[in-house]
C-alpha cells in the first residue's frame, strides 16, 4: 500500500515522476500584520528525503511560516515555489501534493473518524478504489481501525492527534507539513508519529516538522533552522549548526541543540 | 460537484449525530402552529377582540338608527359607513372584514310600522364571517323578542279591556297564539359571499414556518463558524477545494433543512387543520417554499459569511427572525397593518413569502398572481448569496 508517490498526474509537463521528484523554494519570505513583522525575509529550501526541522520558541513564525508554504497565507512579499508551481499563482496544483498537520486538532468532532477520512479523501481528486485502500492503510498504520467508527469526540488526545495527522496524509502528498505535531501527546501516540515520518522519509517525500522540543529535532531532522521573532538565525545540519554558531556574543561553542536554541533565542520567557 | 455532495453529506451526518435541536426546530413551530391555529385571526376578529363591520345605509330613518346603536352596543364591535363596492372589496377580495350589513330603503318605515324590516347580512364563509353574522342575529333576534313583548301586552290588554277575569289556560293559549302569529321585528336575510376563505392555519402556518425558518438558519450558520473556530476551514484552505464549493455545500445542507421544516409544518395544517393548500394552489406553495428556503438560506450563509462568531451569529438571526416575524405578517395578517407598515415589510424576507401564502392559500388567487412574489424571494436570496461570496474567506483576515 506504500506505493510511493502518485505525481505523474500532477507534476508539470515534462516532469518526470521520480521518487526525488519534490522540490520546495521559498525565497525572501515575509509576513506582516499590520506594522509587525511576523515573518522577516525567510529563504527555505527542502529536498525529497528530507526532514527539515523548524525551531523556534512560542510566536516565532513557525505557524505562520507553515501558514504561507502551504498557500493559506498570502506573503506580504516573497515567493513560495513548489515543484515549479508558483504558490501565489497555482495554488490548487500546489494543495493536491502537499499535507498539511495543523498544530490545532481541525477534525470534525461530532462526525465519527471514518466519516471524517472520507470527507476529506472527497477534496482530492482521487479514484475511490485509491481512497479506500489510502484510508485503511492509514487508520491501520495509526492505530485507530477498530476505532474508526467512533465519534471523534469520544477519542482520547493521542488519538485525535493521530487522526489529525492521518487526515494531513490523506493525499499522499510529496511535500508534509507538521506543526508541532507531538505537542500534548502520549509517549506510545509520539513514537507512532515518528515512525510515519519516518516512513515518509523513507518514500523520497519532503517534510516539514516544527518542534519545541530539541530532542525531537535532533533524532528526527536531517536538517535544522532556528527562528525567532520571525528571522531564521541560523539552518543546516545539526554538525554544522554546532560548528558553525561562533555567535558573537557567545564565546563557548555550545554543547547540544538546547544550549545552542538558548543561547540563539535569549532566555527570556516566551508566552507570546 | 462532488466535493460539494461530499460537505453536505457530512453536515447532514454531523447535525444527524445530534438530532435534538433539529428535533426542537419542527416540533415546536408545529406545537405553536396548531395551539395559535385555535385562535380566530379571521379579518373580522382577533387577539384583543375589535371588529369592524361595514355598513351600507340606504335608510336614515329612526329605526335604522336605532338599529345601529344597539349593534354598537356590543363592546369592541365599530361600523363603517361605506359605499356597497368598497364593502363587497373589503369582504370578498381583501378579505379583511368578515361581512357586512345592507340596512335597505324602507327599514325605518316598516320597522315603526310593526311589519318586518329588511336586513341584509353579507358574510365570508370564514371564523370572521361567523363572527359577523351571530353578533347581527344577536341583535336582531333582541328587536324581535322586544316585538314580541309588546304584541303580547297589546293582546293582555284587549283581553283585559273585554273585562274577562285573567285566565291562566287562556293566557297560555294566547301566548301560543301570538308566538305562531307573532311578526318579527327584523328580517334577517343573511347570504355567504365568496372570495376569501379563511382559515386560521391559512395565516398561522404559513406565518410561524416562515419565522421558523429564519430562526432555524442558526443552524448550518453556526456550523460555519464552528468550521472557522475550530479550524476545519483552515484545513479545507490547503486542500484543493474551491471557496464556491464550501458555500455551496453548506448552502444545500441548510437548503434541505429549511425546505423540510416549511414543507413539513404547511403539510401538517393542511393535513390535520384544514389550511387551505389544495390541487389549485399546489404548485404556487410548494414554489414559494422552495424560493422561501432559498432566500433563508441565502440569508444564512450571508450572516456567517459576515459575523465571524458564534455568539455573534445568534442574536442576529433572533433579531432578524423576530423583526421579521413581526414586520413581514408572520404574526398579524400583512393587510391588517397600517399602509406603512406594509410598506416597510417589503425588506423582509417574510413579507413576500406571506403575502404569496396568503394569496393562494386564503384569496384563492392563482399562480400567476404570485409571480411578483417569487421573484422578489429569488433576487433577495441571490444578492445575499452574491455579498456573501464577496465577504467569505477561508482565512482569517487581520
Ligand atoms: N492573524 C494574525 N494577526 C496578527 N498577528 C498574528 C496573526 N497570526 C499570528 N500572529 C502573530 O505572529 C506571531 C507568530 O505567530 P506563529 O507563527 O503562530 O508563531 P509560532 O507558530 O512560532 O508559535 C505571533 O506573535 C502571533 O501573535
Ligand atoms: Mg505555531
Amino acid at each position: 500500500m506504500n506505493d510511493g508517490i502518485q505525481a505523474g498526474t500532477v507534476a508539470p509537463a515534462g516532469f518526470a515522476p521520480v521518487r526525488s521528484a519534490v522540490s520546495i523554494e521559498a525565497t525572501g519570505l515575509v509576513k506582516k500584520y499590520g506594522q509587525r513583522t511576523v515573518v522577516d525575509h525567510v529563504d527555505l529550501q527542502l529536498r525529497g528525503g528530507e526532514v527539515f526541522g523548524l525551531l523556534g520558541p512560542n510566536g516565532a513564525g513557525k505557524s505562520t511560516t507553515i501558514g504561507m508554504l502551504s498557500t493559506y497565507l498570502q506573503p506580504t512579499s516573497g515567493r513560495v515555489v513548489i515543484n515549479g508551481f508558483d504558490a501565489a499563482k497555482h495554488s490548487t496544483n500546489i494543495k493536491q501534493i502537499i499535507g498539511v498537520v495543523p498544530q490545532e486538532l481541525a477534525i470534525y468532532e461530532d462526525n465519527t473518524a471514518e466519516e471524517n477520512m472520507l470527507f476529506f479523501a472527497e477534496m482530492f481528486d482521487m479514484p475511490s478504489a485509491v481512497r479506500k485502500e489510502r484510508i485503511e492503510s492509514l487508520f491501520k498504520s495509526m492505530g485507530l481501525w477498530d476505532r474508526r467508527k467512533d465519534l471523534v469526540k469520544k477519542y482520547s488526545g493521542g488519538m485525535k492527534r493521530r487522526l489529525n495527522l492521518a487526515v494531513g496524509l490523506l493525499n499522499n502528498p510529496l511535500f508534509v507539513m507538521m506543526d508541532e505535531p507531538t505537542v500534548g501527546v502520549d509517549p506510545q501516540s509520539r513514537q507512532s508519529i515518528y515512525d510515519i515520518i519516518a516512513g515518509i522519509k523513507a518514500q523520497g517525500k519532503a517534510v516539514l516538522y516544527t518542534t519545541q522540543y530539541m530532542e525531537e529535532a535532533e533524532l528526527l531532522c536531517d536538517r535544522i533552522a532556528i527562528i525567532d521573532n520571525g528571522v531564521l538565525k541560523i539552518q543546516g545540519t545539526l554538525e554544522e549548526l554546532l560548528e558553525k554558531s561562533e555567535h558573537p556574543v557567545q564565546a563557548t561553542k555550545p554543547r547540544g541543540l538546547s544550549e545552542l536554541f538558548l543561547q540563539l533565542t535569549g532566555r527570556e520567557f516566551r508566552d507570546n | 460537484m462532488r466535493k460539494v455532495w461530499a460537505i453536505v453529506r457530512r453536515e447532514l451526518q454531523q447535525l444527524s449525530k445530534n438530532p435534538v435541536p433539529l428535533a426542537i426546530n419542527l416540533l415546536l413551530p408545529i406545537l405553536l402552529i396548531v395551539a395559535l391555529g385555535q385562535i380566530n385571526f379571521g379579518g373580522a376578529s382577533s387577539g384583543n377582540f375589535a371588529i369592524s363591520i361595514p355598513v351600507i345605509t340606504e335608510d336614515t330613518g329612526a329605526g335604522a338608527q336605532t338599529f345601529k346603536a344597539a349593534l354598537q352596543q356590543i363592546p369592541g364591535v365599530t361600523l363603517e359607513e361605506m359605499s356597497l363596492a368598497d364593502a363587497k372589496a373589503h369582504v370578498q377580495t381583501k378579505g379583511d372584514r368578515g361581512g357586512y350589513i345592507v340596512i335597505e330603503p324602507g327599514f325605518s318605515q316598516a320597522f315603526a310600522a310593526g311589519q318586518p324590516a329588511k336586513l341584509t347580512v353579507v358574510t365570508s364563509t370564514d371564523s370572521g364571517g361567523q363572527v359577523v353574522r351571530s353578533f347581527v342575529q344577536a341583535v336582531a333576534n333582541r328587536f324581535n323578542t322586544t316585538s314580541l313583548m309588546v304584541q303580547s301586552a297589546q293582546a293582555q290588554a284587549q283581553q283585559s279591556g273585554q273585562g274577562a277575569a285573567f285566565n291562566a289556560g287562556a293566557a297560555a293559549q294566547q301566548a301560543q297564539a301570538i308566538q305562531q302569529n307573532a311578526k318579527p321585528a327584523i328580517d334577517l336575510d343573511i347570504q355567504t359571499a365568496g372570495g376569501a376563505n379563511f382559515n386560521s392555519f391559512d395565516q398561522v402556518a404559513p406565518g410561524y414556518a416562515t419565522m421558523f425558518v429564519i430562526l432555524g438558519l442558526n443552524i448550518v450558520a453556526t456550523t460555519v463558524i464552528n468550521e472557522r473556530t475550530r479550524g476545519t476551514l483552515r484545513r479545507l484552505a490547503v486542500m484543493p477545494v474551491p471557496r464556491w464549493a464550501f458555500l455551496l455545500g453548506k448552502m444545500i445542507a441548510q437548503f434541505i433543512i429549511s425546505f423540510l421544516q416549511v414543507a413539513i409544518m404547511l403539510a401538517v395544517a393542511a393535513l390535520f387543520f384544514g389550511a387551505h393548500i389544495n390541487g389549485n394552489n399546489i404548485v404556487g406553495v410548494f414554489l414559494l417554499v422552495v424560493l422561501l428556503s432559498f432566500a433563508a438560506t441565502s440569508l444564512g450563509i450571508l450572516v456567517a459569511s459576515l459575523i465571524k462568531t458564534e455568539n455573534g451569529i445568534r442574536p442576529v438571526i433572533l433579531i432578524v427572525g423576530i423583526l421579521g416575524a413581526l414586520l413581514g405578517g408572520s404574526w398579524f395578517p400583512l393587510w391588517l397593518m397600517p399602509d406603512w407598515m406594509q410598506a416597510a415589510s417589503k425588506i423582509t424576507i417574510n413579507s413576500w413569502a406571506m403575502n404569496g401564502f396568503n394569496n393562494l392559500m386564503i384569496f384563492g388567487q392563482d399562480l400567476s398572481q404570485i409571480v411578483p412574489n417569487l421573484l422578489a424571494l429569488l433576487i433577495y436570496g441571490a444578492v445575499c448569496l452574491f455579498i456573501a461570496a464577496r465577504f467569505f474567506s477561508f482565512t482569517e483576515t487581520a
